[in-house]
């Protein structure tokens, strides 16, 4: 259903579950689920992600642009993150680290997604 | 193999074969992404077949491929094009190899003329095609045996275990009949098995309403995925302000070993403060803690009263408000900081539409969080996924050492 309404709009952001605040967005299709968010965490190994933005309130035609969300991926306060084979659908950006995007879809089209081979913070 | 966009692959064997895996059936790469990794070819010509050059721009990400911890040494070629030209010779276990879109991260520096060149540093990243062997991961020792590979444990399948073993709970008083609030009864079953039975959950529907606490040590077993149904008619799991566990599997600082496994949670009605399960308990040797085939549904399927006839979507409302009837849970799942387990094939799904009603529409469910994982002991989560829920399908938070391989999520 998202953005219609935003992800923040049903529950509120619950400090004791160190939940996202979505404080770095600034365009609507930023305020989606998290396909993945690390926060002051190391040592975090991930082989294998697909994580997916199929609609912009239930509407597809998102997909055709990769504009359905801003971005999958997020890493906050974190180091020693290793991600291999990681595939988004619908983003506009795969990755973003304390708030900026660094990798933008069209650089790493595949079939019908993204992918990158490796995506490391070290 | 020629199409797909996520696979994982481990503990592989391949023997006696001319070609491994093929990934180069059609005549560009096509396949998203593969991870392969402590297996093992023997007698085999070609171990995998890609087409995939960093000179291909059309696709530049396709046939991403990660090799990790893989016995080559008896494969004449590890990596090769269909015609046969090596890329990657056999002879050799390969620690680590990629072909691919690769992003190395770190904060670089900018320096701003206009305020006296002060340097800031931002987050930046560099970007390679590989097709190498790579430096491998500094992969924490704890999540790896003593040969070097990843834990690996599959499902415990109780084969030798005598049919008295079982406890079933339908004998021992439980309801399972989707009304009866069951809570009590499923206390008492935890608690009374011992190290060398199974408490067995008939197939059925088990309502609670408050806090089971799942005492180490003990095995839990459905029988074809009966529900475990989480209701607020009792006030517990109502308040999304001060969240209560449904299944808390173990104490803070408890260690121990727990197998669960066949089993499906879901809500009846909305339950808004509920964790359905809470994981404290720290496994007591690698992977002796753990879930197999555990999953969550929620909503969108006959006696959960999240359904289409109250909770269709409506995309046409300019700014729509959520139904306080159709919320799911505040969270799917809690692994907390002192826990450490196994999980495999778990799968926590928000109804994105209806199952059981014949309109078959897209759902409005409400569900706060998917997975978060706060655990520093090794953690091991494989193949899973977690999808629509609101904030987050996955978030790993002040953790370390946790590996996951094949997560999926969807966005709500």
């Amino acid at each position: 259903m998202q953005t219609n309404p935003r992800a923040n709009v049903a529950f509120a952001a619950n400090p004791t579950y160190s939940d996202p605040t979505f404080q770095y967005c600034f365009q609507d299709i930023c305020y989606k689920t998290w396909g993945l968010r690390v926060y002051s965490s190391t040592y975090i190994f991930i082989y294998g992600a697909g994580l997916y933005s199929f609609f912009q309130n239930y509407d597809s035609t998102c997909l055709l642009t990769e504009s359905c969300q801003e971005n999958a991926v997020s890493l906050e306060e974190s180091e020693a993150i290793y991600i291999f084979g990681l595939y988004t659908i619908g983003m506009e950006n795969l990755v973003q680290v304390d708030g900026t995007d660094l990798i933008p879809d069209g650089e790493n089209i595949n079939t019908f997604g993204q992918s990158v081979a490796i995506f490391e913070f070290p | 193999m020629n199409w797909d966009w996520l696979w994982s692959f481990k503990y592989i064997t391949v023997n006696n074969c001319s070609i491994g895996i093929n990934l180069a059936e059609q005549s560009t790469p096509s396949l998203g992404s593969a991870f392969l990794t402590d297996s093992v070819f023997t007698n085999v010509n070609q171990a995998i077949i890609t087409n995939f050059n960093c000179s291909v721009t059309s696709e530049p990400a396709a046939g991403s491929l990660y090799i990790g911890n893989v016995d080559f040494r008896e494969a004449n070629a590890a990596v090769s094009y269909p015609n046969g030209t090596v890329i990657l010779p056999g002879g050799s276990i390969v620690p680590a190899w990629i072909q691919g879109e690769t992003y190395s991260a770190y904060y670089g520096p900018e320096v701003f003329p206009t305020h006296g060149n002060e340097t800031c540093y931002f987050p930046m990243a560099k970007q390679v095609c590989a097709q190498q062997s790579v430096n491998p991961p500094p992969v924490s020792s704890g999540l790896l045996t003593s040969s070097g590979k990843f834990v690996d444990r599959g499902k415990p399948v109780y084969d030798n275990y005598p049919v008295s073993a079982f406890v079933s709970a339908k004998t021992s008083g439980c309801a399972g009949d989707g009304v009866t609030d069951d809570t009590a009864c499923l206390q008492n079953l935890f608690d009374s098995v011992n190290q060398n039975q199974v408490a067995y959950l008939d197939h059925g529907a088990y309502v609670v309403t408050s806090t089971i606490v799942i005492p180490p040590n003990i095995r839990i077993m459905g029988e074809a995925w009966p529900y475990i149904m989480v209701s607020a008619n009792k006030g517990n799991f109502g308040d999304p302000t001060n969240p209560q566990p449904v299944f808390q599997v173990g104490t803070t600082g408890q260690t121990g070993f727990l197998e669960m496994q066949d089993i499906i949670f879901e809500c009846l009605g909305p339950t808004p403060g509920a964790i359905i399960v809470q994981w404290n308990l720290l496994q007591d040797s690698p992977a002796s803690a753990g879930m197999w085939d555990v999953h969550w549904r929620i909503g969108g399927s006959a006696g959960t009263e999240l359904e289409s006839n109250i909770c269709s979507k409506n995309p046409s409302v300019e700014i729509t408000t959520p139904n306080p009837s159709c919320y799911g849970a505040f969270l799917l799942m809690h692994i907390t900081s002192s826990a450490g387990l196994y999980m495999e094939n778990n799968w926590g799904w928000v109804a994105d539409h209806e199952l059981d009603m014949t309109d078959y529409n897209q759902l409005n469910i409400w569900n706060g969080r998917g997975l978060l994982v706060e655990s520093t002991a090794p953690t091991w989560i494989v193949g899973g996924s977690f999808e629509h829920s609101q904030l987050f399908n996955y978030q790993v938070a002040n953790a370390q050492n946790l590996y996951m391989s094949a997560i999926q999520s969807e966005t709500a």
